[in-house]
């Protein structure tokens, strides 16, 4: 079975430690401030630094210590703590040692964030764009720079940034008190960027391998995959049946979505890197492919036929697929619908098709679609200018009847899904809604053209999709390779990215292989290997993942540097995206998430220009500047916890769904914080750094100064002694007790030479 | 038993052996920055007094402690810092009326006497005998008969 660890934290899968964690944080944001809440904060430190993969130099001690302390405490919620702990001592104790010492949990759950710093929104994104990174360099104006790290997971940096769903924006943290970032239209700001100063990123490949690799289809899959080929060293010829490259990018995406200059830009800058494309190239037979002297194959020919939804008169003249009118609508070939237009389906290209009906004579719009608008998988942007443009939607309403007379009748639906999450609609007999349909274009379902396999026996077309497998890519075919839509089925562009670059990566390592086995031929007898395209296929997703890690290494080295790097970033010119962009703690808290302007729905409805204009890049920087680095801040909490520890309650976080803390309140801190340096000192990545300058004292937040203060000086040599507001707040709290203060005023030299002074004075 | 360091600056030619062996100890490295000890100098009357820190019962450094880092040992009488829970705040350096302790900004930590484990490098490498390791009841004796002295040569 294959365990994904951040996914199981609801499932069967807990971790005793972990668990006991969560309630001490429970426990400890439920308290009141005073000793307890202290202790308290304590004792979720120590578990978050164990939790967290942290060293402790002796973690039994330090635990009893707590133990201890919390018993003598009389607050209850100090005592659950106490039992939650020695219940760990006592019961859990090889677990605790595993995780203390071997850094492993065996429930997978714990070290996850510390090991695999991935932020959030590059979890999200199907192609595990490094986001955080790219968005700094475009801040920065380092337009080449950020769409060199775009690149390093996705070939289309402009095409994504005007079509892309954006799933990384629903995983933004910043989505627990506020809006996300605007990501999506970042990716095109700094492609745009890039090719309007430097141009983009200069093709680097590696040393030509002399291997082949053919790849059917040139869509989003085909040619990422190429691409990533490209870059590995092989020669990818990519081989297209329609008159040009682009697939669904170009066919099935309307031109008011994404212009085609874009689209030409992306592809050529793909081909720059050696990529062969032949185009009105009809499918060929793969054995011939493997005889013309190609070492590879990899099938991405996406999903280009309407699938029929049964209802009664769905093979009219006047009833159109989807795709072809989308098809015929992007060749130019001008088709005229309307005035009346019905499109059934709830998906985006259902919001294409509507939109480009009324492009094309439909004047009365409608869309009907089986979801209700929740459970609508078409995003909330695009049906949103659909709307504007004066499409109608009616939710939960299934195809019935279309009639030779021009209309169209659906009947209401009352669930779409069952309990399991299955497509399985119900519909009530007694309600019937009828709609005029010159034209009823049906946008739901697509499926894959496989005739060109019908000759081959040993691939998996069963389904009526390809069956790969889930991690190489490859079907049941040696050599052979397959991705995107033709796979999954209709998705999203960026899911044939991922797919593109995940099979080239496959591709490449199966070509090593058969590299390493043909020489070894040549050399001895050779050992049978057993599967011939994984060699680690037994434990999933641990010996999966160092194939994905190369392209997320390069971004995420910073993470364990030292604590105390100052902030050298702008002042000497120094920009890697590691360097978090500098930003006020005002901005960061309050900036609202850009807006993107529109074209007047009236005016655009008759026109295929772009919908949305593009970002200033000015605003861009201001959006990226709203980025919280989730790539430096691992969200682990312990500055809150010492925090609290200390006292001060400076520092307070929001808890995400995943158990992730986010800093969300920097005027809070700005107020509170007495400038300890605690915080700084705990922060294992250092996200939270401490710079110290004259006599001045900031504590920065990835490029965010959260807080200044002034430090003291020595009252004898002038030395900077500690920031006034910590003097009080020792003054006040401890101070009183020891009466030792006039000390306080002196740096510990001064202090020294007195006491020797005064000791002078008796002994010598 | 609890021992203390004694320093005898009549005894003390100002070498600051000590200094070094102290840093090497504990840092691996010869810087007198570094070190625990600290040799206080006036040159221009030729006197010599080393600083050591004296592991007071009721230590101001771990009064002052806002995370309770610094902790006594009921045993060996060593005040010492617990650096799992040390912040770095530096108070324990700036509240110890002997300016005993300082801050390493090589190693960016507070730094205090800990008696190397109970065997003393400065006592060991003192050729001059002006550091001593000793019990604390003993110490209190001879503290006595000094100040017992003084208080007869005044009187005389």
């Amino acid at each position: 079975m294959i365990v994904e660890p951040n996914k199981n934290k609801s499932g069967k899968n807990r971790c005793v430690i972990n668990d006991a964690r969560d309630e001490l944080i429970g426990l400890w944001s439920g308290s009141n401030p005073g000793e307890a809440r202290k202790l308290l904060a304590r004792g979720a430190g120590v578990l978050t630094r164990i939790t967290h993969g942290q060293e402790l130099q002796r973690p039994v001690k330090v635990l009893e210590d707590l133990v201890f302390s919390l018993k003598k405490s009389p607050s209850s919620s100090c005592f659950a703590a106490a039992s939650l702990i020695e219940e760990l001592l006592n019961h859990h104790k090889d677990l605790l040692f595993s995780h203390i010492s071997d850094k492993e949990c065996s429930a997978g759950i714990c070290f996850f964030c510390f090991q695999e710093n991935i932020p959030p929104c590059q979890r999200a994104c199907p192609a595990g764009i490094d986001i955080p990174g790219f968005m700094t360099q475009t801040g920065r104006g380092e337009f080449q720079d950020a769409v060199e790290i775009i690149s390093e997971n996705n070939p289309f940096p402009y095409v994504c940034g005007m079509i892309c769903p954006a799933p990384c924006e629903d995983a933004c943290l910043r989505n627990l008190f506020d809006e996300p970032v605007f990501i999506r239209p970042l990716k095109a700001v700094a492609a745009k960027g890039a090719a309007n100063s430097k141009g983009y990123p200069e093709p680097y490949t590696a040393p030509l391998t002399g291997k082949k690799v053919a790849v059917i289809g040139a869509g989003p899959a085909g040619l990422s995959a190429s691409f990533y080929l490209a870059k590995k060293g092989h020669e990818p010829v990519v081989f297209e049946s329609e008159d040009e490259p682009g697939g669904m990018l170009r066919y099935g995406i309307p031109e008011f979505r994404l212009s085609r200059e874009i689209l030409n830009s992306d592809i050529s800058w793909i081909t720059s890197h050696g990529v062969k494309i032949h185009t009105k190239e009809r499918k060929k037979e793969i054995g011939k492919l493997f005889k013309e002297g190609f070492d590879a194959v990899f099938l991405a020919t996406g999903v280009h036929l309407s699938r029929k939804i049964p209802f009664k008169g769905n093979d009219l003249a006047h009833v159109l697929s989807g795709v072809d009118f989308l098809k015929k609508v992007n060749k130019g070939e001008n088709p005229v619908v309307g005035p009346d237009v019905v499109v059934v389906g709830g998906g985006n290209v259902a919001v294409d098709v509507a939109m480009a009906a009324l492009r094309q004579g439909g004047k009365n719009v409608h869309m009907v679609c089986l979801e209700n608008s929740e459970e609508m998988p078409a995003s909330f942007h695009e049906l949103r200018a659909a709307t504007m443009e004066g499409v109608v939607v009616h939710n939960s309403w299934g195809p019935f009847e279309a009639k030779k007379d021009h209309t169209f009748e659906s009947i209401f639906c009352k669930r779409v899904f069952d309990e399991n999450q299955r497509f399985a609609p119900v519909f009530d007999d007694t309600r019937h809604m009828t709609l005029k349909a010159d034209h009823l274009i049906i946008a739901a379902g697509q499926a894959a053209d496989l005739s060109y396999l019908e000759t081959e026996n040993e691939i998996d077309t069963t389904t009526g999709l390809i069956w790969v497998d889930k991690y190489s890519h490859a079907t049941d075919r040696e050599g052979v390779f397959a991705g995107g839509d033709v796979v999954t089925g209709p998705n999203i562009a960026v899911e044939a990215v991922k797919a593109g670059k995940e099979a080239a990566i496959a591709i490449d390592e199966w070509l090593q292989q058969q590299q390493d086995k043909s020489e070894s031929l040549s050399r001895s007898s050779l050992s049978p290997v057993s599967h011939p395209l994984l060699p680690n296929t037994q434990a999933g997703f641990s010996n999966t993942k160092p194939r994905l890690s190369n392209f997320y290494t390069r971004h995420l080295s910073h993470s364990t540097g030292s604590t105390h790097s100052a902030n050298f970033a702008d002042s000497t010119g120094f920009t890697d995206s590691s360097q978090p962009l500098r930003v006020t703690a005002t901005h960061r808290m309050e900036e609202k998430r850009a807006v993107l302007l529109e074209q007047n729905p009236d005016v655009r409805k008759k026109n295929f220009f772009p919908v949305e204009f593009e970002l200033d890049p000015e605003i861009a920087a201001a959006e990226a500047g709203r980025c919280l680095r989730c790539d430096i801040c691992i969200g682990c909490g312990l500055c809150q916890f010492v925090c609290s520890e200390m006292g001060v309650d400076a520092i307070k976080l929001v808890k995400s769904g995943t158990g992730r803390f986010v800093i969300s309140d920097f005027k809070n801190i700005s107020d509170k914080c007495i400038s300890c340096g605690a915080c700084g000192e705990v922060c294992p990545t250092g996200a939270i750094t401490l710079v110290q300058e004259e006599l001045l004292k900031r504590t920065e937040f990835t490029g965010t100064v959260m807080c200044e203060n002034i430090l003291l000086k020595c009252s004898k040599c002038g030395t900077p002694l500690m920031p006034g507001k910590y003097y009080d707040f020792m003054e006040n709290n401890y101070c009183s007790k020891s009466g030792c203060n006039e000390s306080l005023r002196l740096c510990y030299s001064c202090t020294r030479q007195e006491s020797a002074d005064k000791e002078k004075r008796y002994f010598i | 038993m609890e021992k203390v360091l004694v320093v005898d600056p009549e005894k003390c030619t100002g070498c600051r052996l000590c200094e070094q062996v102290c840093s090497v100890w504990h840092e691996k490295v010869v810087n007198p920055y570094r070190a625990r000890i600290k040799v206080v100098k006036w040159e221009m009357e030729g006197k010599v007094l080393p600083m050591v820190c004296r592991q007071c019962d009721d230590a101001p450094c771990m009064e002052v402690c806002p995370m309770g880092a610094i902790s006594k040992d009921s045993e060996t009488g060593v005040v010492a810092i617990d650096y799992d829970r040390c912040i770095g705040c530096r108070m324990c350096v700036s509240i110890c009326p002997f300016g005993a302790m300082s801050y390493d900004f090589a190693g960016n930590k507070v730094i205090k006497c800990d008696l190397c484990d109970g065997d003393p490098q400065c006592v060991r490498f003192c050729d001059a005998g002006a550091i001593r390791f000793e019990d604390k009841a003993i110490v209190n004796e001879d503290t006595r008969r000094k100040a017992a002295r003084q208080a007869m040569d005044a009187l005389n």
